[in-house]
């Protein structure tokens, strides 16, 4: 490393280094025996190290309308096997297109996680399409459940930069983002300056293209993130409305009648399990259940 | 702390956009080196139980105050006036503005202005490394220079940031609580 330069310039060229690759023993040694010289030589290693997480933010720059070198590349190894990896968790996952700087998913009855990339990670419920990129999270349409630190998520009309987690939904004529855990800010649409949104703040525009925010409770928040953990909360749904949802998430359908349509159940169950929720309405809701492979039919 | 991205992302997230006003604080007084006080500060911060820290700035601003008075303890020759006026001196209110917290994209405006700034050779490594997200590797081919020469251009360009970050916004000044004189350097 660098002699007679100052603590600033010697950490900036460890933190370069360390980007690169792994350290060798003797490298390693430096580093620490040049750190322990000095309280200023650490001080100003940290910093540094703090100043490269910072400049992570600058991904957000990266948008269609930023002129940046971009250019169009093969796909790397590393962005091969992340797709591979991605493919594996699930025999659904689609990766419908692949470049350098973006992956897109597309999930139909499945729900996916993807791997941690670019600092962020992805929970896409079923039928939803979103494009991630290095620089921004484009939900498509459906419901996608992003953890991220200083992540640009975008829908349609809004762009949030969130440091937590953030549920957004993107509908054919309406769209929303509810602020999970953390923080997020929020412009776009009518917000021409960036709105502060704290945890359990929704924000959302309607069919009509109008802006409402709403604040849910956590009880709220852990149910309407459920479906994460391939779960899904009842509470004030019908068994018509639950059997959409278990209908959405499995191959066998449920079809209630219109004498048990209208009755609510509620509990926690496995969105995979359909035949759970069939005996509980079964056992509760007393309704004599018929089945062939491909439906349930509740009476 | 050294390697925990905990604390690391901490200090970027709370400590590290405010610097520029810690520095133009400590600017007031004399016999110290700013670059020693902050170093120093961020290795004390970097071992504290951060979860248990709610103003960041505050805390950011009394390490750095308890640092310097430690100098000026050490030091036999400051004059006697210099410590009192640390020890009397009112913190500045630190309380960040609606606006500051609400202004995200003031980092990335910040940020924006600081990347333009940076020699064309070491900008686009940075871009493409930190922006692009490529390995370095990725970025030595995409350049077409060598991999030594690419992890020298990011080395360069993250010593550029980290002045650019000391002396953002020199211009701006913060309100002092109690109105106490901001020319302490007359006094050495």
């Amino acid at each position: 490393m660098t002699k007679k330069a100052t603590p600033d310039q010697v950490a900036a060229e460890w933190i370069a280094r360390l980007d690169r690759r792994k350290l060798t023993e003797d490298e390693n040694r430096l580093l620490q025996n040049w750190i322990g010289a000095d309280v200023r030589h650490e001080g100003a290693f940290l910093r540094c190290q703090a100043i490269w997480h910072a400049t992570d933010r600058a991904r957000a720059l990266r948008s269609p309308t930023a002129v940046w070198n971009q250019r169009r590349r093969l796909p790397s190894r590393r962005m091969f096997l992340s797709t591979a990896v991605a493919a594996s968790l699930c025999a659904f996952f689609v990766p419908a297109g692949t470049t350098e700087a973006k992956m897109r998913y597309e999930t139909h009855r499945n729900i996916l996680h993807t791997p941690e990339q670019w600092r962020r990670k992805l929970a896409l419920d079923c039928h939803t399409r979103v494009e991630d990129s290095s620089c921004d999270t484009r939900v498509l349409s459906g419901r996608c459940y992003v953890s991220a630190y200083d992540g640009l998520v975008k829908t349609a009309n809004l762009r949030f930069v969130v440091n937590g987690s953030l549920l957004v939904f993107q509908g054919q004529n309406h769209e929303s983002g509810v602020v999970v855990n953390g923080s997020a800010h929020v412009w776009g649409r009518d917000l021409s300056d960036p709105k502060y949104l704290a945890t359990g703040t929704r924000i959302t525009v309607t069919s009509r293209g109008t802006l409402q925010f709403s604040h849910l409770d956590k009880d709220e928040l852990t149910r309407l993130i459920a479906w994460t953990t391939g779960q899904v909360a009842l509470e004030t749904e019908t068994i018509s409305e639950a059997a959409d949802i278990f209908n959405r998430y499995n191959k066998k359908q449920i079809i209630p009648s219109f004498r048990l349509g209208d009755q609510r159940l509620s509990g926690l169950f496995d969105l995979n399990r359909p035949d759970m929720f069939v005996q509980a309405a079964q056992s509760i809701a007393g309704a004599r259940v018929k089945e062939d492979p491909l439906h349930f039919y509740l009476e | 702390m050294l390697g925990d991205q905990h604390y690391s992302y901490w200090l970027a997230r709370h400590i590290l956009p405010n610097e520029h006003l810690v520095r133009t604080w400590l600017g007031r007084f004399s016999h110290i080196e700013v670059d020693d006080i902050i170093q120093e500060a961020y290795v004390i911060m970097a071992e504290a139980e951060i979860d248990n820290i709610s103003n960041p700035t505050a805390y950011f601003y009394t390490v750095c105050r308890n640092i310097v008075l430690k100098h000026y303890k050490k030091a036999r020759v400051v004059e006697i006036v210099a410590l009192a006026d640390v020890q009397n001196d009112l913190l500045p209110d630190h309380t960040p503005s609606l606006e500051a917290v609400a202004d995200a994209r003031a980092e990335l405006r910040f940020l924006n202005s600081v990347i333009q700034r940076l020699p064309e050779r070491c900008r686009n490594v940075f871009i493409d490394r930190k922006i692009n997200g490529f390995t370095q590797r990725d970025c030595a081919k995409n350049l077409g220079i060598s991999e030594n020469s690419v992890e020298k251009q990011l080395a360069r360009a993250l010593f550029s940031i980290s002045k650019l970050y000391a002396q953002r916004d020199k211009s701006q000044t913060i309100p002092i609580r109690g109105g106490v004189d901001n020319d302490k350097k007359s006094h050495s």
